[in-house]
Formats: structure tokens, sequence, C-alpha cells
């Protein structure tokens, strides 16, 4: 089978796909012993090389067992060998090639969004990694370009699978999902391992010399174009507003992800948030304490840090359970059927079915930690519509909701 | 009131790795209000101990100026807010370093409301500054069309982009 004769049949299945739900495979047996189907064999792209790279690339075979050849890397670093070929430094460049089917993103989360909706639009897969976003406007985005544009988006955590095939989790995820729990007793206390200290950013750095190979401005891209630091740079660029979140953005959608199926709420928020913290600094992700977030049907997620001030002691964990609900509404819930299992991304690229981790649920995890985030750094408590995705009656906590971008970027 | 240099030197220092883990709320909490008491003239001599970066250590005026803005942008009472957005503003398109208005802008993106928006729309004509100017006034919305549909025939090359495509958004 000839390249040409790959293309012509993949680009066949992908018009074809957005036509119909059906899906068209060739059979392994009607190309031949030995031959790969073209539904079976990716091109590959891999946007952020850095600390995350080849770890979120390596997924795409390690664990989402997909056939997918590396015919790009692209990072704003290569500028002195960059050869548009194989190796570059512009996104939009990778994105324009034919032959690539998936992306792994791993750049800095402040080009999560804009990078997906690119690859979206342009016809690719996306396996994006954590935490999926910068503001919660950028979710919302996402999640419209993979429907629009009918893609498979998988966000890069999965401590989700694992708790789906749990029994506990399954009776747990029925009475959330029910309805019948109508103030929930339940509170879900996450301690520890937010690695503040860690990811603190700084305050009193002073500009440096650009290094030669970095493209900053497209680095920077639709943040502020800050003077340069290194600690703004790989890794520890998590320590500030304009990139990500502190070690609460880093680390929470891999421990918070499991719980939010868990407790089914993947497809709402909370609308109520509280923190404990001391004044934000306006670049610099500092300190907090803890951050308490409750769902209107009562549920309580809470984020206890341990690395500053008092520890939690609101309220106490409260795993929510069968007896919390009277005889008759137990029976209700154990003659529901266990909830589907979830599909990885391998087998979502080839079925076209949605994955587990899909845009909606990582756009709804990544938004626990945006609004934990919004209520540390405005000093108070918020409220929050699940529905419009604005706060409520505090205009200046909403403006962190939809942030603006430095031109030419834009949502 | 006390000497502005003193209280704001009363704010948290960074640690030996430049970031602010040892810090006590109440004492940030306080140094926010008596800066708030002190009223207009307070917040012009805060203003003054602004540096460019790396042009001399402004850290603890940096921060105690956003401290400010939050807070003023939390109370019931909007007349601080506005005060304190129109004190900023009127040191906009001066001869204070470039860096410095921006910063008093990304200040205004937090804390200014409409009565802020013809000053943001003067620094849209100014290259170093529309960027900022064009982001807090996406951020305010309200009478933010208008400044930018106003600056638009004054300007050219990358000002004009940065205009087009916020009128495009809004």
């Amino acid at each position: 089978m000839t390249r040409s004769n790959r293309i012509t049949r993949r680009k066949f299945i992908q018009s074809s796909l957005a036509a119909s739900a059906a899906v068209t495979l060739v059979p392994r047996h009607v190309l031949g012993r030995g031959q790969t189907p073209p539904s079976e064999t990716f091109g590959g792209a891999l946007i952020g090389c850095g600390g995350r790279g080849g770890g979120t690339y390596g997924d795409l075979k390690n664990r989402h067992k997909l056939d997918v050849k590396l015919l790009a890397k692209c990072d704003v670093k290569f500028l002195d060998r960059a050869d548009n070929k194989t190796v570059y430094t512009d996104f939009r460049r990778v994105l324009e090639r034919k032959d690539i089917d998936i992306v792994a993103i791993a750049t800095p989360p402040h080009w999560h969004a804009l990078i997906s909706i690119a690859a979206c639009q342009a016809g690719k897969d996306v396996l994006c990694e954590k935490p999926m976003t910068r503001f919660i406007a950028e979710g919302r985005a996402v999640v419209n370009a993979v429907k629009k544009n009918n893609r498979i988006f998988q966000i890069g955590t999965y401590g989700r699978f694992g708790a789906c095939r749990s029994r506990t989790s399954q009776t747990i995820h029925n009475i959330m999902k029910s309805g019948l729990v109508k103030n929930s007793p339940g509170v879900h206390v996450v301690r520890d391992n937010f690695k503040v200290r860690q990811w603190s950013g700084m305050v009193n750095a002073r500009p440096r010399p650009v290094p030669k190979n970095l493209d900053w401005d497209m680095y920077c891209g639709p943040s502020p174009l800050r003077p340069y630091h290194p600690h703004r740079f790989g890794g520890s660029h998590r320590g500030y507003w304009d990139y990500e979140g502190g070690g609460l953005a880093d680390m929470s959608q891999h421990f918070l992800d499991p719980v939010q199926w868990i407790y089914a709420k993947d497809a709402t928020s909370p609308v109520e948030i509280e923190a404990s913290a001391p004044p934000a600094h306006p670049e610099a992700c500092g300190m907090w304490a803890w951050v308490e977030l409750k769902y209107a049907d009562g549920f309580t997620l809470v984020f206890d840090s341990r690395e500053w001030g008092k520890t939690y002691d609101r309220k106490k964990d409260h795993r929510v359970s069968l007896d919390d609900l009277p005889e008759a509404d137990r029976k209700k819930i154990e003659a529901m059927p266990a909830p589907a299992p979830l599909i990885e991304f391998g087998e979502a690229v080839k079925t076209r079915q949605q994955p587990g981790g899909h845009a909606e649920a990582a756009h709804r995890c990544a938004t626990l930690m945006h609004l934990a985030n919004l209520a540390i750094r405005v000093g108070r408590k918020i409220r929050f519509d699940p529905v419009r995705e604005q706060i409520i009656g505090d205009e200046q906590a909403n403006r962190l909701v939809n942030q603006p971008m430095r031109a030419p970027w834009h949502l | 009131m006390a000497n502005l240099t003193e209280i704001v030197n009363r704010l948290p220092d960074p640690d030996e790795r430049g970031m602010l883990t040892k810090i006590d709320k109440s004492v940030v909490d306080g140094v926010t209000r008596e800066i708030h008491r002190g009223g207009r003239d307070a917040l012009l001599a805060l203003i003054d101990l602004l540096r460019e970066p790396g042009r001399g250590d402004d850290v603890k005026p940096h921060y105690a100026l956003h401290c400010l803005a939050i807070h003023l942008g939390g109370l019931d009472d909007d007349a601080p807010r506005r005060a304190f957005a129109e004190t900023l503003a009127s040191q906009l398109g001066g001869s204070r370093p470039k860096a410095v208005q921006s910063y008093l802008i990304e200040q205004l993106q937090v804390a200014g409301g409409p009565e802020v928006a013809p000053a943001l729309g003067r620094c849209l004509t100014d290259e170093d500054l529309v960027q900022p100017a064009a982001s807090a006034l996406f951020a305010i919305r309200r009478g933010a069309a208008q400044q930018f549909r106003g600056a638009l025939p004054k300007t050219k090359g990358r000002a004009r982009d940065i205009i087009q495509q916020n009128l495009k958004l809004l």
C-alpha cells in the first residue's frame, strides 16, 4: 500500500465521520497479511518538549496502545535548530500538516486551550497535559471546539479509570447521579501534596537576557509579555498566574479528576467557594491554607494544603454511602446498573466514541482549581453559576473567569 | 498617618528563594487598611515608590498596591474603589516610566470601572501601553468599545491590530 493510497483512505474516513456517526474501519484481513489498516496507523506530533513532553507523547504508545509515528516536535526553545520539517517553533506550522492525526500537548498551561482548539479545527485528535487550561472560559472554548469539529480530546490524567472500576466508587457515583440526595452530607477532603511552597513564584526576579535559542515572545503568547527570567520558564513557570496557578493548579487535576467522577460531577461546578489564604501577589502564586467548594446538592469538596496557616476543621470527611438514604431509596440505587466503563484515549481515537477524560469532564475539573485560585486571589467567598459559568455579584472576581489575551491571540 | 515607607516596610520580606512563603495575613491586611486610610496622598506616595523592573527594589510597594486594589474591589461602598481608580488613571500619560504606567494599568484591569475608560483610551495610541490598556478595557467592558473606536483612526501597525481584535471580541 503506497503512502498516497493510505492518505487518500484516511481522508475518506475522516470526511465520512463529518457526515455521520458511523465509523468505517478497514479490517486488517482486507489489506492482507502484515499490513496495518490506515485507521490504526497515526501521524503524531509533540507540541511542548519540556519536562512532561516525553511522558505525554510516550503515553500514546505505552498507555493508549496507538501505533503512532512521531513526525514533528515543536517547542519555542528550538529557535537554533528549527527546520520546519520535523522540528518547529510555531505550532501553527505543525497543525497545517495533513499527515498528522494526533497531537500531544505538553506546553505550559497558558497555551493548552489555544493549541487544543487550533488542533481540533485542523482535524487532529488531542492528548493534552493537565491542567487543561489557565482560566475558566478557555475550557468552555475547548469543549465547543472538540464538539464542533467532532474530535477526540483526553486530558493527561487517568485516576478516574481506576476509580470507575471500584464497586464502592460505582455505588457513590450512582447515589450522587440519582438525584435522590437533595442535601448531601458528603464531604471529601483532599490533603497535602499540593506543592504550594515548591511551586510558588518569585516576587523579586530581576530581568535577564533572553537565551538565544528561546522565542520568548512566542512563549509568553496570550499572556502578558514580561521581562525574561529563567524562573518563569521550564517547570518553575508553575509559580506564575501568567502561565499556570501554582501547585494547586499543577497537582489538583490528578487528585480531583477521580473524585469528580466518583461524585458524578462531570457536568457541573460548585456554587460557593471560600479560601483561607494571605492576600495574593499580582504575578506570583503563593501560600494558602485551604479552599472549601460547595455544590448545589450540598456535597462539599475541600483542598487542605497543610502548608500555611491553620488546617481545615470546619467539616469532617463524610463518605457518601447507602446509609445516607432511606430504605426505599437504597433499593433504587442497588437496582441501578453499574456506570458504563470509561473508554481510554486509544480506543476512543479508533472507534470515535468519547474517552473517559473527555473535554467537558476535564474542563469541569480544571474549573474546580480555577475557582479555588479565584477565591484565593480575591480573598473572599465567591458564588458561581455553573450553567452560565460566571461569578455572581463580584465583578472583580468575574474578570478572572475570562481573562484578556495578548494580541494576536484570542479565544 | 505614619511615614508611608515605614508602613509598607512592615510587609513580609521574600524568603531565600525570592518567594513570599513567610507571610502573616493580619500584617498584610493591616498595612492595606492603613494605606487606605491615608487617602489620595498615601496612594500617590505609594505610586512614587514603584520602579521599573530591574531599576530598584519595589517588591513591597508593588505588592501593596495590588492588595489595595483587591481590598477596595470587595467593599460594599463603591466610592473608595472609584477614587482609587481615578487616582491611578490620573497618573497615566505623564512622565512616569512606561513600565510603572503599565503596572498601574494592570491594577485598573483589577479594580477600574467605566470611570477610567477615557484615560485608558488615551493610552491606546501609545505603542508601549496599548496592549495593557486594551486588556484593561476588555476586562472593564463598559465604555470600552467607544474608546477602541475613537483610537482606531489614530493608530497603525501593531496598535491598530490590537484595537481591531479587541473591538471584534467585544
